[in-house]
């Protein structure tokens, strides 16, 4: 279990499998989900949930629960590379009710603690689309220093867009001191 | 994601849809001009139930229930197969049970998968095959912004003679936004 400050990030969970497969159906909470796309059956959210446990050590999954226990999200590192000690960060919190207060970002920075920390990586990298002005505020707020532009990488709402790569190091979450606070 | 429209939800298609679905083909009139076309005989509810378990390993193709939001009441299904994502085209396909004609659901449901496929899967043309004497479903077609490409001459066997088929398009530039969501 990792600990945040109105969060912690507990282990993928079967029991959760009808809550993370109402989360991806939310045309809200989908939108910015580039893998997303079609209704999902359980049997596939069922498939996604033992894909992401199989893949332990080149992705780590969480799910986000608040202090008393309620999951909100899911949060991972993916493309764990050993070598490089490198990692790509993904979150969406799943329950609208929770946007917006903070989570999220408390979310991002307790996985950061535990990359930096715990997993001695090196090195933090997300991508997003241009248009999801509230992840961009919350990564920015985390401390992710925006790198780089893949222009008309994403396809949304029937037009090409721009991917932002944001990323950050070890020594920048050294510099923001404990728990990622400037 | 759902695909949401004011009064529908298209759905996954879930193992419980087993009996459903099987009442659904199997009330349709094999040799009516508004069967499926590549249904041969009834069907049973084992075989829709393996049919239901091979969905997740179907690519470049969705098959969804249609749904009505208040009640969850299911009333047919849509399909979207044949993606080939060089030519960004697709097929659709859907089949609704009779009570719930002529309600504007077939409309509803066609308007929003379209413009899923054309703003989220960056498709670019749907087309559909269907009987060229399924008048009503033709019409709905055509309200949609379906335009008639031509006609596929004794292309399938119904009712004891040799049929033709209309095959219709939309591209992207065809939809009507705005319309009906």
């Amino acid at each position: 279990m990792i600990e945040g400050e109105k969060v912690r990030l507990v282990a993928l969970s079967e029991k959760n499998l009808p809550t993370y497969r109402r989360w991806v159906n939310d045309p809200e909470v989908a939108d910015f989900l580039a893998s997303m796309d079609f209704p999902v059956s359980m049997a596939e959210e069922r498939e996604w949930l033992e894909r992401a446990i199989a893949a332990e050590g080149r992705d780590v999954h969480f799910t986000i629960v608040t202090k008393l226990g309620k999951p909100v999200g899911n949060i991972a590192l993916m493309d764990i590379h050993c070598i490089n000690r490198s990692a790509q960060l993904g979150i969406f919190i799943g329950e609208k009710g929770f946007w917006g207060k903070g989570y999220g970002e408390d979310a991002v920075r307790a996985l950061l603690g535990f990359a930096f920390g715990t997993m001695g990586l090196n090195r933090v990298e997300l991508r997003l689309n241009e248009r999801n002005g509230r992840a961009l505020s919350c990564y920015r707020k985390c401390g992710f220093k925006l790198e780089g532009k893949k222009r008309g990488h994403l396809f949304y709402r029937g037009e090409y867009c721009n991917e932002l790569i944001m990323g950050m190091l070890r020594k920048d979450w050294d510099k923001l001191g404990r728990r990622g606070k400037a | 994601m759902l695909i949401e429209t004011e009064r529908l939800t298209l759905r996954a298609i879930e193992p419980g849809d087993a009996g459903f679905l099987t009442k659904l083909f199997n009330e349709a009139n094999l040799d009516g001009v508004d069967a499926p076309m590549d249904l041969i005989y009834p069907i049973s509810e084992e075989e829709e139930a393996s049919w239901i378990s091979s969905l997740p390993s179907r690519s470049n193709e969705a098959h969804m229930i249609v749904e009505k939001r208040r009640g969850r009441v299911p009333l047919g299904t849509i399909s979207v197969d044949k993606m080939e994502w060089k030519n960004a085209s697709a097929r659709l396909r859907i089949h609704l049970t009779k009570e719930s004609w002529e309600h504007g659901y077939g409309t509803e449901a066609i308007h929003a998968t379209v413009a899923f496929m054309f703003d989220r899967m960056n498709i670019r043309r749907v087309w559909l095959r269907v009987d060229e004497g399924n008048a009503r479903a033709i019409r709905c077609f055509e309200r949609c912004g379906f335009v008639l490409e031509g006609v596929l001459r004794e292309d399938h066997v119904r009712g004891g003679g040799w049929r033709n088929s209309l095959l219709m398009s939309m591209l992207k530039g065809d939809l009507r936004r705005g319309d009906s969501d």
